[in-house]
């Protein structure tokens, strides 16, 4: 359904009239002018910043002098040494930039340095970091790639950085530290960096007094024996720790017993956990945490000893302190890691038990099943691997599991053994809310639908994709609301019929259609149903063959006295008929009528038939048409028989899309829609003429009730500014015609035309009738 | 309930009706409406079509504050396509013009998207000629002292 436009949306700005005068004046500046170099130092800075690297920056300091400083100014600089053609020319140039910037007092608020030094190159990292360390920096990104042993040192200035946001350390050394204070720092990233000691680190973290996201990536060995994180603040931790396989790292005399980490954050909802190097992992104050991604956490060692009971309470306990999350991911090594170890110690592992958890992981441990409610299944394809899902399923009937709501979309090749009956089955017992089901499978192989699905007590939302409802016994299904069924197959028109109008309180129905389907006539009989969508067409893959679909006593019936809305997407079928359609306020007409329908002139049922049709939509106060109705069907037809369309008398807005040859056909439409307030008119695009619209008589609407009058896509090609100026020549109480130039200006650039700009002024001296009638655009 | 509207008046004196939440989103024009609440703030060095631009561009990025949280008009890929679509239909003196009335209104993110498509233009040209073409930019330097620059910077221009 396409979105409908409120009074409110349709409001907008008067054109300014002046503009126009003012654009053609604009338009003979002389050419030749030298913008760029009026702007003001700090403005040219800040666009050099946004260059993508700081070379071409530097480029634009010979264009003229004028420019020569002007990239020394930028408050953003980003360097990599191998942008450079050697180590002394990066370092000079970062020694002038910060020297020129010191003299000029301009603000550096962003230095992203990445440096790669040899082991015998002077230190240099330090210095610079002290010099900006005092300026009002935000981010400071650097990295100093050199041999681990020689990693530089970080000035004590930094760590009183007043203004620093964001951090982020790779490959330097944290000294011990006076004191710390970094009383706006949110964000810091530490990588493969080296420490004093356990205290100094934890003393760091603990010190950023408004810290909310920490990423450390430890690198052995880095002086740590057993990380400490400690923060008030804290809401997102991302904890990984690795060998230092360069740097001829030697991991014969890493010694794991009595490392550790320890996490209090009582804040802390997101851990991304990635480190199974130390012994013992220990979070306490967990009670905020929400979300967790396990990648690494413990390894084959730590079970390998069964007996070793401290460790077992150890795990045990940092499963306990994660099971409050509402959303867990698991790598495939930890699933491997329960898997063995669940034999052992079937205590080990706390389910997670809130409503809206979420497995994303490929397989699904044993242990979850019987609290989970929402099962989402991806890329389901059958594979043996994946069918072993079906065991979650199969089992969750006899532990009487409380799944509320399902949703399966699977893809399966015609050899598949039938799975989804079975599933269905297990579930549609239990407490069932929501069940969406899509099996991609040829049509001819379709999955039957279970007994029990039509007797499901607590369905409320029904969706069906492919599958085939046989002949059932009884339906029974007093909550279900909304049902949706797509290219499913039926045992015949009596059944399906049955199955819709046994639903007592169904108010939403979508019915796609895919021939071929068993049914001959569909028929939508139903007391409690407002709002129906019929779609029918023919099933283009799995080799179907068109040639034996016969049209002939095929139809749509509908009687739902309730019913608001109607979307009609159905020219497939041959009759089509509506009764007790008194409720009826809003219809979109996409497809209803073929050529075939009005082949005939003489076949006078059918004719009745369509003329029945659109009485007994007449009734409605809003409606769309499609190009299709009204060029193939309306436009064609309406020689032959003025009388197919009705009066729509109480239509208040409607909303249509027409080719341009159709434009005759306008005058017509609107002599049926004597008190239409808002007309919507979409051009279908299409390189035919436009067709001109006839001048008179003018319907009624346009002297009496038109106020709105809306055109799409406006680009003031010659059918949208024939329609336009028709309505403001012609239209006696119209208040507002707006053109909606929202797409076009994009596209061919309307405003900046000559001839575009003519036209508008054109369109705004024409005389309106209409007093206060106001031309706007969108 | 209907939005409070307020006015705005380019140098030629058009006046322009825009909704508060709207004009709000330049730092200057929010501070002004609250010292001078009910009158016409009159933006002198602004044409009517720079300021027309840029009540385009903070229409579509209007934040909707209807109690039920954030929501903007659009989702965020759909304003950054917007955007980028904006900036290339206005030509460069008015670019630079628009660059100019965001700074002055102080629009950070409008101030960002008109940086950013003339530090396109400029890093879409081979070399410093090109831009001096571009930008009509006139080379005052003699060939020695851009060579005298060359050396001084180091860096592989």
């Amino acid at each position: 359904m396409e979105e409908s436009f409120s009074e409110e949306e349709l409001l907008c700005d008067i054109w300014p009239e002046d503009y126009l005068r003012f654009r053609k004046r604009q338009s003979r500046k002389p050419r030749g002018e030298d913008t760029i170099s009026k702007l003001p130092d700090s403005l040219i800075s800040q666009i050099l910043s946004h260059l993508p690297t700081t070379k071409e920056a530097v480029r634009t300091s010979v264009l003229s002098k004028r420019w020569k400083s002007l990239y020394l100014l930028i408050p953003a600089l980003t360097l990599n040494a191998n942008e450079f053609p050697n180590h002394n020319a990066f370092v000079s140039f970062i020694d002038r930039f910060l020297d020129f910037s010191r003299e000029q007092n301009s603000i550096l608020h962003k230095l992203k340095l990445s440096v790669q030094k040899k082991v015998n190159d002077p230190p240099c990292a330090t210095r610079w970091i002290d010099s900006v360390s005092s300026s009002k920096l935000n981010h400071l990104d650097v990295e100093c790639l050199v041999n681990r042993k020689f990693l530089e040192m970080i000035p004590q200035s930094l760590c009183v950085c007043d203004t620093l946001v964001s951090l982020r350390l790779h490959r330097v050394s944290l000294g011990e530290f006076e004191c710390v204070s970094l009383p706006c720092l949110k964000k810091m990233v530490l990588e493969h960096n080296v420490y004093a000691n356990d205290a100094s680190l934890e003393s760091f973290i603990s010190s950023c007094s408004v810290l909310e996201d920490l990423s450390i990536v430890r690198m052995a060995p880095d002086n740590i024996k057993f990380l400490r994180v400690c923060s008030k603040t804290l809401a997102s931790l991302h904890v990984d720790y690795i060998f230092g396989e360069d740097d001829d790292y030697d991991d014969e005399g890493f010694e794991r017993d009595g490392s550790g980490v320890f996490i209090d954050a009582p804040r802390l909802t997101y851990l991304k956990f990635e480190e199974d190097l130390s012994d013992s992992k220990i979070i306490a104050n967990s009670g905020s945490l929400a979300k967790v991604n396990l990648v690494f956490l413990f390894s084959e060692n730590d079970t390998a000893d069964v007996i070793d009971l401290p460790k077992r309470d150890m795990i045990r306990n940092f499963f306990t302190s994660i099971s409050g999350v509402t959303d867990m991911k698991l790598s495939a090594y930890i699933v491997e890691f329960l898997h063995y170890n669940c034999e052992f110690d079937p205590l080990d592992f706390y389910h997670p038990d809130d409503e809206a958890a979420e497995i994303k992981s490929s397989s699904i441990p044993r242990c979850l099943q019987s609290s989970l409610e929402h099962v989402e299944i991806k890329r389901f394809n059958a594979e043996p691997a994946r069918m072993k899902v079906a065991r979650f399923l199969d089992f969750s009937k006899e532990e009487n599991s409380i799944l509320h709501k399902l949703k399966l979309t699977l893809r399966k090749n015609v050899n598949d053994p039938p799975c989804v009956t079975r599933w269905i089955d297990s579930v549609a017992s239990s407490k069932l809310n929501h069940l969406d089901v899509e099996c991609v499978v040829n049509r001819k192989f379709l999955e039957v639908i279970p007994q029990s699905l039509y007797v499901c007590d607590t369905l409320a939302y029904l969706r069906l994709h492919r599958v085939s409802l046989g002949e059932f016994e009884s339906v029974s299904l007093p909550c279900l609301k909304k049902m949706v069924l797509e290219h499913n197959v039926y045992a015949n028109d009596a059944s399906l019929e049955l199955f819709i109008s046994s639903c007592s309180v169904l108010e939403d129905l979508s019915i796609v259609r895919m021939a071929p389907d068993m049914i001959k006539v569909l028929r939508v009989c139903s007391k409690t149903l407002t709002s129906l969508h019929i779609d029918y067409f023919f099933g283009e893959d799995d080799d179907f063959d068109d040639e034996g679909f016969e049209r002939d006593g095929s139809g749509v019936f509908i009687d739902a006295p309730r019913l608001e809305f109607l979307k009609f997407e159905d020219d497939l079928s041959d009759c089509k008929i509506i009764t007790n359609s008194g409720s009826l306020a809003k219809v979109d007409i996409v497809f209803v009528f073929s050529e075939n329908d009005t082949a005939d002139l003489i076949d006078l049922p059918k004719r009745d038939m369509v003329r029945n049709f659109f009485t007994s939509i007449s009734g409605v106060t809003d409606m769309k048409l499609s190009s299709h109705i009204v060029e193939q069907f309306l436009h064609f037809n309406n020689q032959f028989d003025p009388l197919v369309l009705p009066k729509f008398c109480n239509l208040s807005r409607l909303k249509l899309k027409i080719f341009k040859s159709c434009l005759k056909m306008l005058p017509t439409l609107l002599e049926r829609c004597p008190n239409l307030k808002t007309l919507i008119l979409d051009f279908y695009t299409s390189d035919e003429k436009a067709a001109r619209i006839r001048a008179s008589p003018v319907p009624r609407c346009l002297l009496s009730s038109l106020e709105h009058v809306e055109i799409k896509c406006f680009n003031g090609g010659p059918a949208r500014m024939a329609v336009a100026r028709y309505f403001v020549k012609n239209s006696l109480v119209l208040k507002k015609l707006v053109m909606d130039v929202r797409c076009s200006t994009a596209e061919k650039g309307f405003y900046f035309t000559e001839e575009g700009v003519y036209m508008l002024r054109d369109l705004l001296a024409l005389p309106r009738p209409s007093s206060t009638c106001q031309i706007l655009l969108k | 309930m209907s939005k409070k509207m307020i006015v705005l008046k380019s140098s030629e004196g058009v006046s322009f009706v825009v909704e508060e939440a709207v004009a709000r989103q330049s730092k200057i024009i929010s501070f002004l409406v609250e010292e001078f609440p009910d009158r016409e703030l009159p933006l002198t060095n602004m044409t009517s079509e720079i300021l027309r631009k840029t009540i385009e561009y903070c229409k579509k990025h209007v934040v909707e504050d209807d109690g039920g949280g954030d929501s903007s008009s659009s989702s965020s890929g759909d304003l950054k396509e917007w955007d980028v679509k904006f900036v290339a239909e206005i030509d460069q003196p008015r670019l630079m013009d628009l660059l100019m009335a965001a700074n002055y209104l102080d629009i950070p993110s409008l101030l960002d998207v008109t940086c950013q498509k003339v530090a396109d233009t400029i890093a879409a040209c081979n070399d410093e000629k090109e831009i001096r073409a571009t930008f009509n930019i006139e080379n005052d330097f003699t060939e020695e002292e851009v060579e005298a620059i060359r050396m001084e910077n180091q860096y592989p221009i």
